[in-house]
């Protein structure tokens, strides 16, 4: 571009400001959204990928009573499998500075799957002595290599030298027992040592980790590879003859999992938020690009009438827009990168613990840029395209009027009987209409995200009420270590007046279909309480099954249905109708009476206490049975530091979506009042008070805000039950039903900001210069 | 030798007077400037001014011109078998009533509008057959334009809007001297929000002469004006003419503007009714209205 029209854009930009501004903030917000999760999401599953394959990830691992030398030879035999390690793992205690902490042991006899990261000392190899601590909880208790630790695993104690400080990808999210709601890295750790330290006399490999030829170590996997591990699984399970014998392929391991649903969550906001907002962008540069262009129709004339040629003016025009867009897309991806983006990943990595953790951008990121800027700069081409084409001489004449034909609606009987003011506004709008879907859309997406937001807000409240208010109202819950008998747990209900129940995780059949999920039998008691999808309360069946509403619709079971379900180290089949379909806000699953299950010669084992009692938190350190004491408040409080990162998103959408009503609202007014000053002249002219035609534009203003911000209340609702279920698929949160709340204040803030808004721009009818605007053209 | 595009305004020129423009380097001039070659100062201009015979070049040639407008159903027949000529250096008044098809005329002139039927002559070039992009080059170089409404960029300053004209790359002269021609140098850093009608209509002339284009359109160039701003541009425009020998066509509905013309075209509903030779034009301050 030339030296003068260079300075012709960038005081045309200051002299637009209003309109530029808008167009920029669209784009900033639609890049904002998008490199914030795309940054997380693309850096924490790159980390993911990048540590898998370091680390030779295992494919699948099965948990048996006890492995043999002779089970890890058979294991090897089979063709699919690449490699085969088995581990003993263990939690015990680890003394330092004379207080014991938790630590978990990891025998093992080789490491070559699933292999420790090292950051300081020695690799492992085979037959060493020593011990390889984890690195977060080395920082903690500035344990560092060479020095001697006092260790007690299986009631023996023992020292080690620390020979490594290492992290494992089988520890990417490591909650070392039931006593911990969320990780606290630091808090305890993890160790590996060779299977000839253990200080007991013989030692029970427990855990088999296999590699597989058929499958790459990848973290990003593929529906054929699920398929290849349930083969193996299959193949594998006909060759070694084990009871208890229970398998966790790659995708369903603690962390694998835990962070492919984080990323799942965040993908499905990562599409529907950008998009949404580029839309907008999109529609804002359209409507107000156009106007521009056309405004400078004369202008543009003059050029060409002085010899410009077509291609100079295209590029000075089309560099308007794609000049705001770009710098809008550029400064909100930086934007978006280091607040919320980074806000994101701070709470990620109290999670995830990764040495390779990271934030990064995909191509997505750079792809809609480039589209968004190439679609800003298309725009103006065509607008500008539309005028360059004719000769000079045609586009100096001043642009005829629209010919607008009288409607449908000015045909209709009534029509005459509207007032001046109605029948001005409709032919306003019908003139208009692109500035009127604009105008609308972005009232709509306002008040449709401020509905979302504020409701998303109230289902998160209002779920932990839910849940441990209504559902299970026990004021503790008292966790029992596995394998602690039956009578144990007996003599703490007589003593806390509780409800014992049994939970834990199972595959559920139903209808052909099969998934993991909990189980809980219950015991006799009122502390476990269940709601039917009319929100009623019901008493669980005496004999049959209760199945949750979402398992239900996952499993496409019905009342009245078989079900079936296989609990680990069970060989056992347990049958049953469906009796009761309840909601459960969080965890999804089959529940059903004890004496259901012991009708069918099922053993209960209870495993969780539930009493409105007070419950001594110091159990869980004096009682070698108790692994956790939680009360109500605990539950709530962690549940809500889990969403964290959602409330953060949430009050950023609620920003986003107040400013994208202000701009959208205020960019298009300012545009009609403009156009429209010639027609407020004459108004005035004519003898119509100010406050009149203040009345008027305020008319077509109420109209087109109403209607949109009743769309968004309606699509903010639909939209907030679709994005509950893409960010916890297994959460039931809608449920019974959103209060007025949420709706009354998404209605007040678009409508109401809406509303002064115009009354800001409507007050400028005073200022008019009756003389000025009916002029000339010029 | 070629001819110099533009005769300095140092120089009165007799109106059968011809200048010759010489221009030669030292090291072509041979030996004899060997001392002025050595100091590294190159001899460059030499001007001769003879009289000769008069001499009339035809600048502009209009054969059997026809313009019709369609718009829809519409038709509309602009201009009709046009044929008329302008000779180089004339001050031309394009005359007729409101509609009477001037500013077609006008406009197919300068290359902003193409005739429908008919041949239009530039200095011998047929421009009916350019392109748009040749009818560009031809803007660009040969032709400026004054525009009623003045149709500056309102975001450039008067001494940017002169200078825009290089952006165009051709040659032009300094800005400020194109402002100083039109005796607005001292609001040079102005911009056009900040000046009369007057002056900005000036400054579209300084504008359309920068360039030194052989052919100055102007399209009632004071027809937003009052009548001693008038007055003073039309005097610029026959300075055009009569000092610096430019082509000027004026197009207006004022009949008194015919008086300063040397020549002026009578147009009435599509057709030239009249083309009348003025053998002794008066100056511009002479002018009332």
């Amino acid at each position: 571009m030339t030296k003068n029209l260079r300075r012709k854009l960038l005081r045309d930009l200051r002299q637009n400001f209003v309109q530029f501004l808008a167009i920029f903030v669209m784009c900033f917000l639609a890049m904002f959204i998008l490199v914030t999760l795309d940054s997380d999401i693309t850096g924490l599953g790159h980390a993911t990928d990048e540590y898998y394959k370091e680390t030779n990830f295992m494919d699948l691992s099965m948990t048996s009573e006890g492995f043999s030398p002779e089970d890890l030879i058979t294991i090897k035999s089979v063709p699919v499998v690449k490699d085969a390690e088995f581990r003993y793992t263990t939690v015990g205690r680890i003394t330092v500075d004379g207080a014991e902490k938790k630590l978990e042991y990891n025998f093992i006899d080789s490491n070559n799957i699933t292999s420790m990261l090292l950051f300081e000392g020695v690799p492992y190899e085979s037959g060493m002595n020593g011990i390889w601590i984890d690195r977060n909880f080395a920082a903690k208790e500035r344990i560092s290599v060479g020095d001697s630790v006092q260790l007690k695993c299986d009631g023996i104690e023992f020292a080690e030298t620390v020979r490594g400080i290492m992290d494992s990808p089988d520890h990417l999210y490591f909650m070392i027992d039931d006593t911990y709601l969320q990780p606290e890295y630091g808090a305890y750790g993890f160790a590996y040592l060779d299977s000839g330290e253990y200080p007991g006399e013989t030692i029970n490999f427990d855990t088999a980790y296999i590699d597989l030829n058929t499958v790459d170590d990848q973290f990003y996997m593929t529906e054929e590879d699920e398929r290849l591990i349930d083969e193996a699984r299959l193949a594998i399970t006909e060759v070694i003859s084990k009871s208890f014998l229970s398998f966790t392929p790659k995708n369903k391991e603690g962390g694998f999992y835990s962070m492919n649903e984080d990323m799942e969550s965040y993908t499905t906001l990562s599409t529907v938020f950008p998009v949404v907002f580029s839309m907008i962008a999109l529609l804002g540069i359209i409507s107000t690009m156009t106007r521009l262009v056309m405004k400078q129709r004369t202008l543009i004339g003059t050029l060409k009438a002085l010899g410009f040629p077509r291609s100079v003016v295209m590029v000075h025009y089309v560099s308007y827009s794609m000049v705001i867009a770009l710098l809008g897309c550029i400064l909100g991806a930086i934007a978006g990168w280091y607040t919320l983006g980074v806000n994101i990943y701070e709470v990620m990595k109290e999670y995830y613990s990764n040495p390779y953790e990271r934030m990064e951008l995909s191509q997505v990121s750079f792809i809609v840029m480039a589209l968004i800027t190439v679609m800003a700069g298309l725009t103006n081409y065509f607008a500008c395209r539309k005028l360059l084409v004719q000769r000079a001489s045609d586009i100096l004449r001043p642009e005829p009027p629209t010919v607008m034909g009288a409607g449908l609606l000015e045909k209709t009987p009534g029509w005459n009987m509207l007032s001046f003011a109605s029948r001005w506004n409709l032919r306003d709008i019908n003139r208009n209409r692109l500035r009127t879907v604009a105008g609308f859309i972005g009232v709509t997406l306002c008040s449709a995200l401020l509905v979302v937001a504020f409701g998303a807000n109230e289902l998160f409240n209002t779920a932990s009420q839910w849940e441990y208010n209504e559902l299970t109202p026990a004021e503790f819950s008292v966790g029992f270590t596995e394998n602690t008998d039956y009578s144990t747990v007996y003599d703490y209900a007589q003593m806390y007046h509780g409800q014992m129940v049994e939970q834990k995780q199972a595959e559920v059949f139903g209808n052909g279909n099969s998934r993991v999920y909990n189980v809980y039998i219950v015991d006799e008691g009122n502390l476990f309480h269940f709601q039917d999808p009319n929100g009623d309360f019901v008493k669980l069946p005496e004999y049959g099954i209760a199945m949750s509403s979402k398992a239900a619709g996952v499993l496409d079971v019905k009342m009245n249905d078989n079900v079936s379900f296989r609990m680990p180290g069970d060989n056992r089949e347990y049958k049953g109708r469906v009796k009761l379909i309840y909601k459960s806000p969080g965890e999804q699953g089959i529940t059903l009476k004890r004496s259901f299950f012991e009708s069918q010669q099922g053993e209960f084992q209870p495993s969780i206490l539930y009493t409105n009692m007070t419950v001594p938190g110091s159990y869980v350190t004096d009682r070698e049975e108790v692994a956790s004491v939680f009360s109500k408040e605990e539950y709530i409080t962690a549940l809500l530091a889990r969403r964290a990162s959602m409330d953060s998103t949430v009050l950023y959408v609620m920003v986003i979506a107040v400013v994208i009503g202000i701009v959208v609202t205020y960019n298009l007014g300012v545009l009609a009042f403009v156009e429209k000053t010639r027609e407020i002249a004459t108004l005035k002219v004519l003898g119509f008070p100010t406050s009149k035609i203040r009345w008027i534009l305020q008319q077509q203003n109420i109209l087109i805000s109403g209607l949109g911000t009743l769309t968004g209340l309606l699509s903010g609702s639909s939209l907030l039950v679709e994005m509950m279920a893409q960010i916890d698929p297994d959460a039931d949160y809608i449920f019974p039903k959103l209060s007025i709340f949420p709706y009354l204040i998404s209605f007040m803030l678009s409508f109401g900001l809406s509303l002064i808004v115009n009354a800001v721009i409507s007050s400028k009818v005073k200022d008019i210069n009756m003389v000025e605007a009916l002029k000339g053209v010029e | 030798m070629s001819v110099y595009p533009e005769v300095p305004p140092c120089i009165e020129l007799a109106k059968n007077a011809i200048l010759i423009f010489i221009e030669f380097e030292a090291a072509a001039a041979g030996s004899i400037f060997i001392d002025i070659l050595l100091k590294n100062i190159t001899f460059r201009r030499y001007f001769v001014i003879m009289e000769t015979e008069e001499q009339k070049d035809i600048l502009i040639r209009f054969e059997n011109v026809g313009k019709i407008y369609r718009t829809g159903q519409i038709v509309y027949e602009a201009l009709h078998d046009v044929n008329l000529e302008i000779t180089e250096g004339e001050l031309v008044v394009i005359l007729g009533p409101s509609g009477a098809g001037k500013s077609t005329l006008l406009n197919l002139l300068g290359g902003l509008d193409a005739a429908t039927s008919g041949k239009i002559y530039f200095g011998g070039e047929d421009i009916t057959s350019f392109d748009d992009k040749r009818l560009g080059k031809f803007r660009a170089v040969d032709v400026g334009i004054v525009f009623q409404f003045y149709n500056l960029v309102p975001t450039l300053t008067a001494i940017e809007n002169v200078d825009l004209m290089q952006d165009l790359g051709v040659e032009i002269m300094d800005p400020l001297k194109a402002l100083e021609m039109v005796g607005l140098a001292d609001r040079k850093d102005n911009f056009p929000s900040q000046m009369s009608g007057g002056q900005q209509q000036r400054i579209s002339i300084a504008r359309a002469i920068a360039k030194m284009p052989r052919l100055l359109l102007c399209d009632e160039p004071t027809g937003a004006l009052d009548t001693n701003t008038g007055k003073e541009i039309l005097k610029i425009l026959q300075d055009q003419s009569r000092v610096h020998k430019k082509t000027v066509v004026m197009v207006t509905h004022n009949s008194l503007f015919a008086d300063i013309a040397d020549k002026v075209i009578m147009v009435k509903n599509g057709t030239v009714e009249e083309i009348i030779e003025n053998d002794a034009p008066l100056d511009a301050e002479e002018l009332n209205w």
